[in-house]
């Protein structure tokens, strides 16, 4: 950042004078204007870091100027998966050549800790050979006896190539490179794990799905391949993906193709919740606890897929229908159950709170896509409102999360709200200890389920009958897979809804 | 004061004013391109000092500065800050223009106010008193010159030779923004600052024999210059008086012994006790109960609710200890923001901690019964309570003990204990059997301020100390303390220090 500091004083009349001479220019208010161009002199950066902060900072400039032209806020919209087979913009492309150029990175020289800030940077103007000579730098410094660096960095070099990579992604030259470095894994149980990234690290782009699935098809013959060989051995010290001790390659293989089916298989799933949630929540937990190679009822600590869900409970309910307001969620209707949790988030001056979460707009765009949909907020009392305490009541924290909703486009969505049960620690020390609520304690399903409902973010897709289809969990707005998984799952609802009438 | 001083009003043309102030403003709002917010935080400072050395003046100034932070916070959200001491058109205008490039360095979160915002509540600032001094700022440089006249003349009649720092101040800040104004239902945002000012005055001397060997200091700092201007001559005698006392120091043996600290020793041994009080964003209760962190007033972690407990309510130093503050108490002098947690706090009452500072998230959370949202500042000024036992008492009572003027260089070893290490300095003398016997060479020291407010025998009369602003412009940060006797404090070695 530059600074303007100067120590030059001037005496308190010179001030007066030179103000006058200067102030030739009269003040005019705001106006809008085109940005001036403030790259910086890369022919000043001598790193790797310098230069890839070089490229954040150019293409952090481009979405500011996009979003000056457009006004469009990039927060509030779906992430778009497909961009990342959009080209470089050439601000970006000559930053790195210029960069490269200046500073002495060199793919033999440079520290071999650098390589993930080199080889994009080799990957956007395009020497490929390049940036795979730091990859092979890379893997070759592997412990191939530990598991676990052995799959960070296949790992990091599959997202290199595809899903994180800063040009179109070319995952085929991300699986070559792993194909080859496998020829040095002996020990069958590493090349598993390998195996296992190959087929669950590839492309989040829809577009690509089946281009995914067909190249995950080809791992996992080339891994059964390698199965038939060591079939039926009993492999020594083995631990696998869940740390269990002792597993055959039987096992393995099993847990592979289980893998592949809940990254690949979700037409099969699809088809299993078209025929009832229970098929659904039964197909989900047998393959999760396959691939995970835990017990179907630990599926993903203790989510409540296809259990009933509870009736919620309130103090207050805004936005509901019915007088008094019928019981939600609500039969015959598919609810989208949101657990809220005000998030205090510092802002530059620190002293902001935000109860109205950015990840309404996820719901919002639901809301509008599925009329049908009932969207059920579930809050309960922290004793302000952003920066307002005084006289706060139940009732009126309510209202004011009504507003926040209503202000964002969930004008339909129902809110309720519970008083925050618990105690205050004797003073001096007077900070709120919270007890759970009742929604918490009968979403928690008898303790199964943490949820963790004061911190972090839950949304449960609930079906017709009331059953649970799909919980999302922490950052819901995080992005588009999960808004595109719950509106797959809603259509298939309301679809499985209109056949039956 | 001089006529100079007379002449002085209460808009003191070295300093801006309110309306200057919020003329910076709008004037930067108005230059301001691509729309989003802009704020401005301005701190100006006038400063006369003077210095000398080996009875003569070695330096003497007058400086005067402006500093002009501009903020500008793009629609994007990204902020970008730049400071400029040139309030001209063309200054102002490319420091705007140069925190909007600076904004656009930055990846910002997206947008601001999504969503439903209230009202702001009308928060206004709590009273106390005032803390600018026309004394202060009409101590121009004649008058300067007749102080340390006179703060020489005594040591230079002995043969002896007196160095010492007169500083006299005055300042104003003040932080103004144009974001959210139209949730505002007060004077000022919840970004604000409001206009404040207040002066600063602070003296000290050094006097050395000519062998070097003796050493006497005194000093004292308020805002009003009146009430050091009438102590001078007292403060020369008392600097002069324990030079000649300190002459042909002893070596003693280190180890633990009776002391009796003269206030301002108090005051430089608690300093690092009184920091962990807490200030917003400084060690205060944020770090109490961190689990993360060490904090002297950190109890431990109960599971029964998952939280760290801090040892408010325990009972932390001596029962006679109070260590608290006023805004209205025209001796100590604080500047307080709107946002501050108004009224008297009472950090130590009879030994037991009460509270700690906090900022203004976790006072939400705490939610202690204060209506609105609000900080509450740690021990920047304090005041400690006192008892009656006079010096002379207190060295009748002493076996044994060390007679301590004041420390230096002192440096925090564990931040669970607050076990420090530092110097005595210009001034050590051994008690034997209730009288002063001996000036003693230095010692190192290393000792905790809270183990030795726990072995108090005895306490006098809280007094100003000399405790002057760490930098140019910086905060008032007085206080009152008293002499403490207390055991068992640990000397670790001798230091040739003087």
């Amino acid at each position: 950042m530059r600074f303007m500091r100067t120590t030059k004083m001037m005496p308190a009349f010179l001030l007066a004078v030179a103000g006058a001479m200067l102030n030739a220019r009269p003040v005019t208010g705001q106006e809008l204007f085109e940005w001036p161009d403030t790259a910086v002199d890369i022919s000043t950066y001598k790193t790797v870091e310098e230069c890839s902060a070089a490229v954040g900072r150019v293409r952090s400039q481009i979405k500011v100027r996009e979003y000056h032209a457009t006004h469009i806020d990039r927060d509030t919209i779906p992430d778009d998966l497909g961009s990342a087979k959009s080209p470089l913009p050439s601000a970006v492309v000559e930053t790195v050549r210029a960069c490269l150029n200046a500073a002495s990175a060199h793919v033999d020289t440079v520290g071999v800790d650098a390589w993930d800030l080199l080889a994009p940077l080799y990957l956007i103007i395009g020497m490929d050979d390049s940036a795979r000579a730091v990859v092979e730098r890379r893997l070759a410094e592997v412990e191939l006896d530990n598991t676990e660096d052995l799959k960070r960095a296949v790992t990091d070099v599959l997202l290199l190539y595809g899903k994180n990579s800063p040009v179109p992604p070319k995952i085929e030259v991300g699986d070559e490179i792993i194909l080859a470095f496998l020829d040095k894994i002996p020990d069958f149980r590493n090349r598993f794990a390998v195996y296992m990234q190959l087929i669950v690290t590839g492309s989040d782009d829809p577009a690509m799905y089946d281009e995914m699935a067909a190249r995950a098809r080809r791992h996992l013959a080339r891994f059964m391949a390698e199965y038939d060989e060591a079939a039926g051995r009993e492999l020594e010290d083995m631990s696998n993906e869940s740390g269990r001790v002792g597993a055959t390659s039987e096992e393995l293989l099993a847990q592979l193709e289980a893998m592949f089916t809940l990254v690949f298989g979700k037409d099969q799933f699809h088809d299993s919740l078209r025929v009832s949630t229970a098929a659904y929540a039964k197909a989900m937990r047998k393959t999760w606890g396959r691939a995970s190679d835990v017990p179907p009822e630990a599926y993903m600590d203790g989510q409540p897929l296809g259990e009933r869900a509870p009736v919620l409970e309130g103090d207050i309910w805004l936005g509901c229908e019915g007088d008094p307001c019928e019981q939600y969620p609500r039969a015959g209707r598919v609810s989208l159950v949101w657990f809220y949790t005000p998030h205090l988030r510092e802002i530059y001056d620190n002293i902001r709170i935000t109860n109205c979460s950015d990840y309404t707009y996820l719901l919002r765009r639901l809301s509008n896509r599925f009329p049908e949909l009932d969207i059920v907020v579930v809050a309960q009392t922290v004793g302000r409102y952003h920066y307002v305490k005084e006289g706060m009541t139940p009732e009126r924290e309510a209202q004011l999360i009504r507003k926040c909703l209503d202000s964002v486009g969930l004008d339909r969505a129902v809110l309720t709200m519970t008083e925050s049960p618990g105690w205050r620690l004797p003073e001096p020390d007077g900070r709120w200890v919270d007890q759970p609520t009742a929604n918490w304690t009968n979403y928690s399903f008898d303790g199964r389920w943490s949820g963790k409902f004061r911190n972090t973010d839950n949304a449960l897709l609930i079906d017709q009958d009331g059953y649970i289809v799909h919980v999302g969990r922490g950052t819901i707005g995080g992005g588009g897979g999960l808004e595109r998984n719950f509106a797959e799952l809603i259509e298939i609802l309301l679809e499985r809804e209109k056949a039956k009438t | 004061m001089s006529e100079a001083a007379r002449k002085h009003g209460e808009e003191d043309s070295r300093i801006l004013s309110e309306a200057e102030c919020k003329q910076i403003l709008e004037r930067a709002h108005a230059m301001a391109q691509g729309g989003g917010d802009t704020a401005v935080h301005i701190k100006s400072w006038w400063q006369g000092e003077l210095r000398w050395a080996r009875n003569r003046a070695s330096l003497s100034s007058d400086r005067r500065n402006i500093e002009v932070t501009v903020f500008r916070k793009t629609d994007y959200g990204t902020i970008g800050e730049v400071t400029t001491n040139q309030l001209d058109d063309a200054a102002l205008e490319e420091a705007v223009r140069a925190a909007e490039r600076a904004s656009r360095m930055e990846i910002g979160p997206g947008g601001e106010r999504k969503g439903f915002y209230p009202k702001i509540p009308a928060y206004t600032r709590p009273p106390s008193a005032r803390i600018w001094s026309e004394a202060t700022v009409g101590l121009d440089t004649e008058v300067r010159a007749e102080v340390a006249r006179r703060m020489i003349a005594p040591a230079e009649a002995e043969g002896f030779y007196s160095a010492g720092y007169l500083e006299v101040r005055a300042a104003a800040t003040a932080s103004y923004t144009t974001a959210f104004r139209d949730l505002r239902t007060g004077e000022h945002g919840l970004d604000e600052q409001p206009y404040i000012q207040w002066t600063q005055a602070q003296c000290s001397t050094t006097v050395r024999d000519a062998s070097g060997m003796g050493s006497g200091w005194a000093g004292l700092s308020s805002y009003d210059w009146d009430r050091i201007g009438s102590e001078i001559d007292v403060l020369a005698a008392r600097a002069v008086q324990k030079c000649k006392a300190s002459r042909n120091p002893v070596a003693l043996e280190p180890g633990r012994y009776t002391v009796i600290l003269e206030p301002q020793a108090v005051a430089d041994l608690i300093e690092s006790l009184v920091t962990r009080l807490g200030a917003p964003g400084h060690r205060g209760r944020e770090s109490a109960e961190n689990p993360l962190m060490e904090h002297p007033f950190q109890l431990g972690y109960d599971n029964a609710t998952g939280l760290m407990l801090s040892k408010m309510g325990l009972k932390v130093v001596d029962e006679r200890i109070t260590i608290s503050h006023d805004p209205m108490d025209p001796r100590l002098g604080l500047l307080m923001s709107h946002l501050e947690r108004p009224g008297p706090v009472t950090w130590i009452e009879n030994g037991v901690l009460k509270r700690l500072g906090h900022n203004f998230n976790t006072g939400i959370k705490a939610l202690d019964g204060i209506n609105g949202l609000h900080q509450l500042r740690g021990g920047t000024g304090y005041r400690m309570s006192g008892g009656d036992t006079s010096m002379e008492e207190m060295i009748r009572t002493t076996r044994r003990g060390l007679l301590v003027t004041r420390f230096s260089n002192i440096r925090t070893l564990d931040e669970n204990s607050l076990l420090s290490t530092g110097l005595t300095r210009d001034g050590l003398w051994l008690i034997e059997n209730g009288e002063i016997t001996k000036a003693v060479k230095n010692f190192r020291f290393t000792e905790s301020p809270i183990f030795m407010l726990n072995n108090v025998e005895q306490i006098g009369e809280a007094v100003p100390v000399f405790r002057p602003t760490k930098e140019e412009g910086g905060e008032l940060t007085p206080a009152i303390v008293p002499p403490i006797k207390a055991r068992d404090f640990s000397f670790t070695s001798l230091v040739d220090a003087v």
